[in-house]
């Protein structure tokens, strides 16, 4: 069987853990901006000429597109720390 | 109307994308209804929006999430060795990766709204400034078929000048002006619609948006519309370098590096547009990847006029009969 070497400070991983959720905390709030703070009022754009509606309907493409960009990355941050969390855990049962 | 905060097309350069609204056939009451409720600061509202979502990913004291991923990563790495480090800092690295894409994502997103709110607040100050001529349209019928076949406005305009009424000189003059209008939306929406988008369950989503640069700066009001206005000439800006456009021409205002390539430690001399200005290292293939990218291509040096051939605006109109 092989031997595993690693070398692991359990008090440096608690403080990664604490900044991956605040990581997450960040995502969390630049997801909720995606969300509700880039709205375009189509009017504001003009009215009666076809322009208007071609580039709304690109930007509001896009803002759709960048909401769900958003939405992954808070998960892939929540998996990055849950994979976190399981591995120091695997650590301190090993040490114990 | 908010103080002009932007910046010129240098002359020769114009939209990269036409008009496709008739806006000739129209007559200038309706073109000034077209744009009397737009709002260039609702527009600039949302652009903004887009700037403090990619500054909770790259700005701030302490780099957004890209800068506190650094952070911890980098002292993490310091106390922990070992496969399950190694596994933790290839995701995170790829991790970071997104996060850079994301934020210039947001970046391309911000200019195209804000070229948008420039060109809405510059083309739709002269509209609503223009006053109907109280005269009968003579000619009308004269260019009625050219207006409707969507000839170029500036073209009839130029072509009849002095056969014109003033009514008709003015609803072409706003029409030339209304094109402008036209054609920046389309140039943006054309390079909104060139950006790449990755699928979400792919590894490196959303990936370099590549494709068409947007453009923050307004071509002016060509020389052949009548100066209405005593609109103040834009603000003296600090200089910024010139970015080489692959078109020949150069188009000053645009960052060559971003607050993302500058956070991540990535080379800020790369091409702008392509993950934050990088080039990137894919190491598990071992080759580098770019996202292909038509730097500025918004914009394009319009060629040199002939004999025949309206004029392009400079900018130095807005000075005129002050």
């Amino acid at each position: 069987m092989a031997v595993q070497r690693y070398q692991v400070d359990l008090d440096e991983m608690d403080l990664a853990l604490r900044q991956l959720y605040n990581i997450i905390r960040r995502l969390e709030n630049a997801e909720s901006k995606a969300r509700h703070e880039t709205g375009l009022v189509r009017e504001s754009l003009g009215t009666g000429f076809d322009e208007v509606y071609e580039f709304y309907a690109e930007q509001a493409l896009v803002k759709t597109y960048m909401e769900d960009v958003a939405a992954q990355l808070r998960a892939s941050a929540e998996e990055l720390t849950r994979k976190m969390k399981w591995t120091r855990d695997a650590y301190e049962d090993a040490d114990s | 109307m908010a103080e002009k905060e932007y910046d010129y097309l240098p002359p020769g350069q114009r939209y990269a994308s036409r008009h496709s609204t008739a806006f000739a056939a129209r007559s200038l009451p309706q073109m000034k209804a077209m744009v009397v409720h737009a709002d260039p600061e609702q527009v600039r509202t949302a652009g903004h929006g887009w700037d403090a979502f990619r500054a909770d990913l790259v700005g701030g004291e302490d780099g957004g999430v890209l800068g506190m991923l650094d952070a911890a990563v980098a002292r993490l790495m310091q106390s922990w060795q070992g496969d399950a480090a190694e596994a933790f800092l290839g995701e995170a690295e790829r991790f970071r990766d997104r996060i850079a894409d994301t934020a210039e994502y947001a970046r391309y997103i911000s200019v195209a709204l804000r070229g948008a709110a420039n060109a809405l607040q510059e083309y739709k100050t002269h509209v609503d400034a223009m006053t109907p001529a109280d005269d009968t349209p003579v000619s009308r019928a004269r260019t009625g078929e050219d207006r409707a076949s969507g000839v170029n406005a500036e073209d009839l305009l130029n072509a009849d000048r002095g056969r014109l009424s003033a009514a008709e000189q003015r609803a072409l003059e706003a029409a030339v002006v209304m094109e402008q209008l036209g054609a920046a939306y389309n140039s943006q929406g054309s390079a909104m619609g060139s950006w790449s988008r990755e699928s979400l369950t792919a590894p490196s989503c959303p990936g370099a948006p590549g494709g068409i640069a947007p453009l923050a700066e307004v071509r002016p009001i060509p020389y052949s519309v009548s100066p209405r206005l005593a609109a103040s000439p834009p603000r003296p800006r600090a200089a910024e370098p010139p970015i080489r456009t692959g078109a020949g021409g150069v188009v000053e205002g645009l960052k060559a590096s971003t607050d993302a390539a500058s956070a991540t430690g990535r080379r800020g001399d790369a091409v702008p547009g392509v993950t934050g200005g990088v080039l990137r290292q894919d190491s598990a293939h071992g080759r580098d990847r770019t996202g292909s990218n038509a730097v500025l291509g918004a914009a394009v040096p319009i060629p040199a006029p002939g004999p025949a051939a309206s004029q392009g605006g400079s900018g130095l109109h807005r000075g005129r009969g002050r």
